[in-house]
């Protein structure tokens, strides 16, 4: 338990068949058996699983991650439930007392040399405005922004869109859904969390969220 | 053998007025303080005390002798920044020199008597330089600082010189008093017809102690070289700072960072140099029409980077309101820590936990560093006391992983649940205006709570139910507790 596990997830189900209505070419042409999510991008996500989502990928990331939101959502957060996934090590936490502020240290993080890995928790919706400046910043210094959408979801400029999602299963898998990708690359995963697996190369400016196996 | 020379200036107070240009001085004079309740004289000028006056009396009695008498009240503070000045100065007497307060310097001159021609020439060099300087001195030269203490003061002349090893010899003419002792012990000590050190001699040390206490043994002893008693110098620890006046206010942005620029990189070119770092900037900005602006800047580690201390301060330097201008600065670097020189430009580790630092500092700085923390870990049983979060500057982050699987989400105090359909765990439930439906359960894990501490001492029942619903939430439910009310206390993923 809670020794650095490089994680694989699995993609181990199928498609959810609105999804396989909407766009299944695209997806399989778009994203092959893998997600990935850019670099330099903000991706959002929303729904029960955010947290895991955002887990799972920092875990990728594996060094400098900054886990930002105001003090109720982060009192909440408990490292010894966290340990599975990710070194504790890695993670600062910052605590804002206001939106103005947790938006601020969102932009100097995500603008800061040293590509950090950040998870803002969006107390609520992000105006596109807003969206647009952690964009950039982000583009700027390279790092990866996960915006945990608490809040509704609206236009934005984020790369991505997720909606994730605890399910029933046998083992702990999650549901995740890319709702809308700048690239086109929207498609639905289902996800269990295996111990250690290595996987392929990653992608040059990729974070591997799922090494594949065909569904 | 040590050899010790004592300052004693008698006339302190006085002589700061004097060198200030005090005219009042030119007639009888006196300093004065209070003590229980009355003004008393503490030092009076050579006129006052040809006209009668004598420092200890009272005020009032001092006037009746002298009408023309003119005083005024001490003023400690500035009387130890001038001794504080002399202190510093007497580094050119000796290398080890150390505070005598209220009115005396002590210096170790073993070794150095002979640059100035031998003990009395040094003795009389510096009584010059010092009357120079318009002080007022008495010298005593002797083997210990107790012996050197008493031929200033009680030796009679300007330069008294005990020759080495005669110190014992040449304090025993003098009175008692001059062991730097309690006024009480004075004249319990000639109530029992011991007034001279040589009449103290002659007693058994044992008597002494047992009669008058500890402390005149201790005394004698030290005086007479029995014990040990060196001069320790007070190390002057430098200070690391720079200010700035100009003659005209200024107070656009630009200009202001061009001041801190200059005072950045002369204190952080002091710090470098001395192989420092300062975890803490001060910066004091001083506006013609509302007074002291402080400023302040934190880093996660020492730090003697002009650069950086300017790009912390930007921020606060904006917000600054500066309506007629400024034309007062003060940088000063507080909490020195030495730096250890790091290689940061080979080798990833390295840089990585550079820039980590930089952005903690960055982010510190203004939303506080308390708001930027890392997780700790605890030796604790209970789930919500198995971590804490502490403050991230400064700490290098370790983590002990906890041995029991637990949520990712901990919600303390546990949220109440209305319970549907009764079960154990509840079949079905509400929480968070969502319906549950129990799928799967798994427990109970019993926790009993610290009994040593003062909290809730209810025993407690962690269930882990996956509902149906997909979340996976920990149940929680205090047996033996009289209504059976149930809780989610976390989440898992």
């Amino acid at each position: 338990m809670g020794q650095a596990d490089l994680h694989t997830l699995q993609l181990a189900g199928t498609l959810l068949p609105a999804q396989n209505a909407l766009a299944s070419p695209q997806n399989a042409l778009a994203f092959g058996h893998q997600a990935a999510l850019r670099k330099g991008r903000i991706h959002e996500v929303s729904g029960p699983g955010a947290d895991m989502f955002a887990i799972l990928a920092a875990a990728e990331q594996a060094r400098g991650i900054l886990w930002m939101g105001l003090y109720r959502d982060l009192v909440s957060l408990c490292p010894t439930g966290v340990q599975t996934y990710l070194e504790i090590e890695d993670l600062i936490l910052v605590e804002a007392v206001s939106r103005g502020e947790l938006l601020w240290a969102a932009d100097q993080a995500l603008r800061a040399p040293g590509s950090f890995c950040v998870i803002l928790e969006m107390p609520d919706t992000l105006s596109l405005k807003e969206s647009r400046r952690l964009q950039l910043a982000a583009e700027q210094g390279g790092g990866i922004g996960l915006i945990l959408l608490r809040g509704g979801v609206s236009t934005s400029a984020a790369q991505t869109r997720w909606h994730c999602a605890p399910m029933v299963a046998e083992r702990p898998a999650w549901d995740w859904r890319c709702e809308k990708g700048k690239n086109g690359e929207t498609g639905a995963w289902r996800v269990t969390h295996q111990s250690r697996q290595q996987g392929g190369q990653n992608a040059k400016d990729t974070l591997r969220m799922v090494a594949a196996a065909p569904a | 053998m040590p050899r010790i020379l004592s300052v004693w200036l008698p006339q302190l107070p006085l002589d700061r007025l004097v060198r200030h240009g005090d005219t009042r001085l030119t007639g009888a004079f006196a300093m004065i303080a209070e003590e229980s309740n009355a003004w008393r004289l503490t030092h009076a000028n050579d006129l006052a005390l040809k006209a009668g006056v004598k420092a200890g009396q009272a005020l009032a009695d001092a006037r009746a002798i002298c009408p023309d008498l003119l005083t005024e009240p001490g003023d400690p503070v500035r009387e130890e920044l001038l001794l504080r000045a002399l202190w510093r100065w007497a580094d050119t007497l000796s290398p080890r020199v150390s505070l005598d307060p209220p009115d005396g310097i002590l210096l170790d001159i073993t070794g150095c008597a002979h640059l100035f021609g031998g003990e009395a020439e040094m003795g009389q060099e510096a009584l010059t330089r010092l009357s120079d300087l318009q002080i007022q001195t008495q010298i005593g030269i002797a083997d210990t600082k107790g012996a050197a203490r008493a031929l200033a003061r009680f030796g009679g002349g300007e330069v008294s010189v005990a020759p080495p090893g005669e110190s014992m010899a040449a304090l025993a003419a003098l009175p008692v008093a001059a062991l730097d002792l309690p006024q009480k012990m004075v004249s319990d000590l000639a109530r029992a017809g011991l007034t001279s050190i040589a009449h103290l001699y002659q007693q058994k040390s044992a008597e002494l102690a047992r009669r008058f206490g500890l402390k005149l043994t201790q005394k004698l002893g030290a005086a007479s070289g029995l014990a040990p008693d060196p001069v320790t110098p007070k190390a002057a620890d430098p200070t690391y700072a720079a200010r700035m006046t100009l003659p005209d206010p200024i107070g656009f942005v630009e200009d202001l960072e061009a001041v801190l620029q200059r005072l950045a990189t002369q204190v952080c070119g002091r710090l470098v140099t001395d192989q420092r770092g300062a975890r803490r900037f001060h910066l004091t900005v001083r506006c013609v029409d509302t007074g002291d602006h402080p400023l302040s800047i934190g880093f996660a580690r020492p730090c003697s980077d002009a650069e950086a201390v300017l790009r912390q301060f930007s921020h606060a330097l904006s917000k600054l309101e500066i309506e007629y201008g400024a034309d007062w600065f003060r940088l000063s670097a507080v909490h020195i820590e030495p730096i250890r020189l790091q290689q940061t430009t080979f080798g990833e580790d390295a840089r990585r936990a550079d820039q980590r630092l930089v952005l903690i500092e960055t982010l510190g700085n203004r939303i506080g560093f308390d708001h930027v923390r890392i997780f700790n870990p605890r030796d604790n049983h209970v789930p919500e006391h198995e971590f804490e979060q502490i403050q991230a500057a400064g700490i290098v982050p370790g983590w002990q992983s906890a041995p029991r699987a637990r949520p990712i989400r901990l919600f303390t105090p546990p949220e109440f649940v209305h319970v549907e359909t009764p079960g154990r765990p509840p079949c079905a439930f509400k929480w968070r205006r969502l319906s549950f439906q129990t799928q799967r359960a798994e427990g109970p894990e019993r926790i009993t709570p610290r009994w040593y501490r003062e909290e809730d001492l209810r025993t407690r029942d962690y269930w882990t139910v996956q509902t149906a619903e997909g979340r996976r939430l920990w149940l929680l439910t205090y047996p033996g507790d009289e209504n059976e009310d149930w809780y989610v206390a976390g989440e898992f993923p």
